[in-house]
């Protein structure tokens, strides 16, 4: 297991510096030029030429590839163009937020996605099942910051339940969660469902029915417990990309995360700040799934033995 | 299933019952959120200039002279300062002001400040003016020498990047002062948590009066929507930047009031003159021609919420020259203008502009309006990272851009948006060349006499008039949304707002 | 010439399966009507679209659903039914383009990981675990910017971010059949690797692959939203349902229609492509029949 676990952290050395090199060409090839927003209308040439010189900005592709990996390699991820501040500040500020956010989502769909898919699975064709697979389908088909937005007029301003923004209480971030964890409680939901379904008609829970055990004991005992691979996987899947790609949400429900960090930082051509967010999510995503695979072992001993 | 239900309606009783609780009634506010639109990069004075950041700026820094709420100029860190001569201005600093960090305010610290707005990369073009090696100052008195004679002295100290800080301070921080700035104004810097707020609380040793509230929180939310909702969900107590969309909503909302002041502001559509379709004269008037101006800025930007434009000047701004006849909506013209110019069999031309709603609405209007006239127009929507780098080099055909006198004065306006020198800069979009509208505008820059220079204001207008180089949308307004009981609170002309005299009830 | 009639036959007899297993599927059926009807409405869109989804009429903006305007009308005074009718060929095309890009390129990929396994699959699967890593929104908005907006780089982008699903999948069928043993008798008898690849293994992986596609053509066209909400979008005045959200959430509080049926449309399309996504991989694959 521990060879297994070190043989993956291994191979995400490739995988890291393959993140790093596509996000330097992406921003190497995109038109723009930090300069322009951040000395403004007056600069005179030779401040831009300076300033383009102060930031590294005169070299080649491969000299500038190099210089920031070199850096990388010391654990420098360079300084935020537009605040001075190092990246890893920066991201510091934001990934706590990010990581509550997506934390609060995934436990919030689990939740109501196993709740529902359990059910579904145990009523089959009842009107619940059928009404719950109807709104995970909504959910999954539904656009985000549409649905944030209405979220946020039904709860904020019609029914003064909740803060229509901001990221400081607990009361806050529910409605952003909502919203980035309905497509994955639906996902879970569907997947929960179908492969509890599958269970439920396997040899060994008609054995346990047979033995007469209660129907409760036998949906938690059995069914749930081999149904938890998939949605695993789906949790795992889900996280990582909430991670930085609930940007939308982010951005109606005005959360300083990682996500609006990174889009704005595009916008601004803050190449290191970019570069550095990138990395991060990527790593944060890799490591997510490291995880869920070794998850999959404890909860089925099969697959463990495949671990070599 | 009933156990399902049951549990649903506990957790939502439960949760209805905690946000009751939550709204019990409040004691005598003391502190009021405002929301911008954007968030500063840095609260250094010499960055970057972004109303946002001059509006949080003001209330942390003070300037030497402050302009007040109706546009004139009144004593601040200077209580009285006077021009010795064509060269030379004389500045009396005003006793017993204090820093938030306690240290005494003294003439090295104002020489320091705008000494940095000269090496300051961002602001050295503006701080051109000032000879900062032959000022001095004598006992709290600065003699500010300039380097050539200059008209806006007053005005460009009032503003808010050539504010005061302190010297020991801006050394010892470094590249972070911008996050941790330090001055003499009205409220101390207390916390900035980076992309949601920045929080202030009153300076209790201010030399002038000081704030009725006791904390200011500047949230960020960048979305229009979610802006207006949270004023009226009642998060929060002032909002800067209400989509004019949102207006009337906001003013007919008894919780809610909508105030509004023209904010200095030109909206406008730019020909790239420097291109060779563009160049000629008759094809931008026949687009101008083609344009219904009224239509475009009530369905834009509101007839309450904006302006008329018939100069290059905007609405209330003093200078404006009114004798001008706009070139009026008609399609007939433009079309013999453009069969005139040698497009008789029509003419395709491209609008760049920066992809967001508005403009998005814009592009399609134009686009309509002028395939009437048979003029093809190919719309660039760019993002804002490609565009300003694209407009700087001249890379546009048409472009629609904003410009803000933000100084309030007309000449230097107009000359940032026209000179010849200023082509490049994001104030210049037309890329005019026309050497007696230039001649004129070097000239207004060096008068000290507002009467003549008002005089030369009404005359450059009137060329540029006849240049075509833009076609004018509106005076735009700055459009802000309140709390109904809010008090106390005054629209700044140049969106500097004083949050001192505020108070709820 | 036996064997000739005897392939089709069995071919037939396979399809006729799947068919009947779909048509049976309750779910899958109305996936397919939904299905049908957004096709229909994209080709029929001249016909149906009582007006013309470009002619603006700005004396009549933000008109409410009515009579003469069964949706209502948009910001322009547009009429939203037929911008609705000509978008949902915008849609169709991204989500089919997107998907065929993503397909094609991931099946390649994954085809030549799986099959040539070694050195080749590490250096695939590696660069399908990059492409992975990077949300795809994020890596949407850089691929866009660096291209420049428009409708064909949309996609584009779209296109790219979705590859490594297919590679993926396309790898485990590859490896799942490499070794079986109707694969090496064709081997043995000399056949190429492409003959292989496209003669056997390509039809026996098609399963999961159509069920992938079908379901990542509704996130395809749910991508081209957000895609317009952060301004990266289409080229205006193109009626794109995204687009039409995304600038109708202006006047969400005064005129909600203007969201309300893009919304609606872009659910529905999505919700038909799902129904119809979980109805092929029933159909497909008799082991998940329930």
């Amino acid at each position: 297991m521990t060879k297994y676990i070190l043989k993956r952290l291994l191979m995400l050395i490739p995988v890291m510096l393959g993140v790093i090199v596509i996000v330097f060409s992406l921003l190497y090839i995109t038109p723009g030029d930090p300069i322009d927003s951040l000395l403004g209308d007056d600069a005179t040439p030779e401040a831009v030429e300076q300033m383009r010189e102060q930031l590294g900005l005169n070299g080649g592709y491969f000299q500038r590839l190099f210089s920031y990996i070199k850096n990388l390699l010391h654990g420098d991820l360079g300084i935020c163009y537009a605040t001075k501040q190092p990246v890893m500040d920066r991201l510091m500020q934001t990934f706590p937020n990010s990581l509550k956010l997506a934390g609060l989502a995934v436990f919030l769909s689990v939740i109501i996605g196993l709740t529902m898919g359990i059910i579904s699975a145990v009523k089959q064709y009842s009107i619940f099942d059928n009404i719950a697979m109807a709104l995970a389908m909504v959910g999954n088909a539904m656009p985000n910051f549409w649905q944030g937005l209405l979220l946020m007029l039904l709860f904020a301003l019609h029914l003064h339940w909740l803060p229509a923004t901001g990221f400081t209480t607990w009361k806050h971030m529910i409605l952003p969660a909502a919203t980035i964890g309905t497509s994955s409680a639906a996902a879970i939901a569907r997947m929960t469902r179908s492969s509890m379904l599958e269970v439920i008609r396997s040899d060994y829970i008609v054995t346990a029915r047979a033995k007469g055990q209660s129907e409760l004991l036998i949906t938690v005992r059995h069914a749930l417990k081999n149904a938890l691979i998939p949605v695993v996987t789906t949790i795992g899947m889900q996280f990582g990309h909430l991670l930085g790609g609930a940007v939308l949400t982010e951005s109606i429900f005005a959360v300083p995360g990682v996500g609006k960090l990174m889009v704005d930082a595009i916008k601004a051509r803050n190449y290191p700040v970019v570069q550095g967010g990138v990395l991060m999510i990527a790593l944060g995503y890799s490591l997510v799934n490291l995880l869920v695979d070794i998850l999959y072992a404890y909860i089925d001993p099969r697959i463990r033995s495949q671990y070599k | 299933m009933k156990k399902l239900i049951t549990a649903l309606l506990m957790l939502t009783l439960a949760l209805s019952l905690t946000s009751a609780l939550a709204e019990s009634p409040t004691t005598a506010k003391d502190s009021m959120t405002i929301v911008l639109d954007r968030e500063p990069v840095s609260l250094d004075p010499v960055g970057v200039y972004v109303s946002v950041k001059s509006l949080v700026d003001n209330c942390i820094y003070d300037t030497l002279i402050k302009i007040d709420n109706d546009g004139n100029t009144v004593p601040c860190l200077a209580e009285t300062w006077e021009q010795v001569d064509e060269l030379t201005w004389k500045f009396t600093l005003r006793d017993g002001v204090k820093f938030h960090n306690g240290a005494p305010l003294t003439t090295d610290d104002v020489l320091y400040s705008l000494g940095r707005t000269k090496t300051s990369s961002v602001t050295a073009a503006k701080a051109a003016f000032m000879d900062i090696d032959n000022s001095y100052a004598e006992g709290n008195t600065i003699f500010l020498k300039l380097t050539k004679p200059f008209a806006f002295v007053e005005s460009q100290l009032a503003f808010p990047q050539f504010a005061i800080v302190n010297k020991a301070v801006v050394e010892a921080a470094g590249d972070s002062y911008g996050r941790e700035p330090i001055g003499t104004g009205p409220y101390t810097f207390a916390s900035w948590t980076a992309g949601d707020r920045i929080e202030l609380t009153r300076n209790d040793e201010y030399w002038g009066s000081k704030s009725i509230l006791t904390n200011l929180t500047f949230r960020i939310i960048t979305e229009s929507a979610s802006r207006t909702i949270e004023l009226e969900s009642g998060g929060v107590d002032l909002v800067l930047g209400i989509s004019s969309n949102d207006a009337d909503r906001i003013d007919e909302n008894p919780d809610t009031v909508l105030l509004t002041r023209s904010s200095n502001s030109l909206r406008y559509i730019g020909f790239n003159c420097s291109n060779p379709v563009l160049s000629d004269v008759r094809v931008r008037k026949a687009l101008y021609h083609a344009t219904d101006t009224e239509v475009l800025r009530e369905i834009l930007y509101g007839l309450k919420t904006s302006g008329p434009a018939v100069t290059c000047l905007p609405e209330d701004m003093k200078g404006l020259n009114a004798d001008l006849t706009p070139y009026s909506y008609d399609p007939e013209k433009a079309r013999e203008l453009l069969a005139e110019a040698g497009y008789a069999d029509g003419l395709e031309v491209e609008f760049m502009y920066l992809a967001n709603s508005t403009n998005n609405m814009l592009a399609e209007l134009l686009q309509a309006l002028w395939g009437e006239v048979g003029v093809t127009l190919v719309l660039q929507p760019t993002e804002s990272g490609a565009l300003s780098t694209a407009l700087n080099k001249g890379e546009h055909m048409i472009c629609c851009a904003g410009t803000t006198f933000t100084l309030g004065e007309a000449g230097e306006g107009l000359n940032s948006m026209f000179s010849i020198a200023s082509q490049g800069s994001s104030a210049n979009r037309t890329y005019l060349t026309d050497t007696a509208v230039d001649e004129l505008l070097s000239k207004i820059v060096v008068t000290p006499d507002s009467d003549e220079r008002a005089k030369m204001v009404y005359d450059v207008q009137a060329l540029i008039h006849e240049d075509c180089p833009m076609i004018y949308l509106a005076s735009q307004y700055s459009i802000i949304g309140a709390s109904a009981s809010l008090r106390g609170f005054v629209m700044h002309p140049n969106s500097m707002h004083d949050f001192t005299t505020c108070y709820f009830e | 010439m036996k064997q000739e009639q005897h392939t089709p036959y069995k071919k037939r007899s396979q399809m006729q399966e799947i068919a009947r297993r779909f048509v049976r599927n309750k779910q899958a059926v109305v996936g397919l009507i939904m299905l049908m009807i957004l096709i229909l409405a994209a080709i029929l869109a001249p016909v149906i679209a009582p007006y013309d989804p470009l002619k603006q009429d700005l004396l009549h903006r933000l008109k409410a659903p009515s009579a003469e305007h069964i949706m209502g009308t948009d910001e322009l005074g547009r009429d939203i039914f037929s911008r609705i009718l000509y978008g949902a060929r915008i849609s169709m095309t991204v989500g089919l383009i997107a998907v065929s890009i993503s397909c094609v390129t991931g099946c390649v990929l994954g085809a030549i990981a799986g099959y040539y396994g070694g050195m080749l699959d590490n250096v695939i699967m590696r660069a399908s675990d990059i492409l992975m890593a990077i949300p795809s929104i994020l890596l949407n908005i850089s691929i866009v910017a660096a291209l420049g907006s428009g409708l064909q780089n949309v996609m584009i982008a779209i296109g790219i971010s979705s590859i490594p699903g297919y590679c993926r999948i396309m790898r485990a069928s590859i490896l799942s059949l490499r070794d079986q043993e109707f694969v090496e008798a064709s081997r043995a008898a000399g056949a190429g690797s492409f003959y292989i690849i496209y003669h056997h293994i390509l039809p026996n992986c098609l399963a999961p692959l159509i069920v992938q596609a079908t379901l990542r053509i509704g996130s395809a066209i749910l991508s081209c939203a957000s895609m317009s909400f952060i301004g990266l979008g289409i080229v205006p005045p193109t009626p794109e349902w995204g687009a039409m959200l995304s600038s109708g959430r202006e006047f969400l509080r005064d005129a909600p229609h203007l969201t309300t049926f893009p919304g609606l449309a872009i659910m529905f399309a999505v919700f038909a492509m799902n129904l119809m996504g979980d109805g092929l991989r029933d159909a497909l694959d008799p082991k998940l029949k329930n």
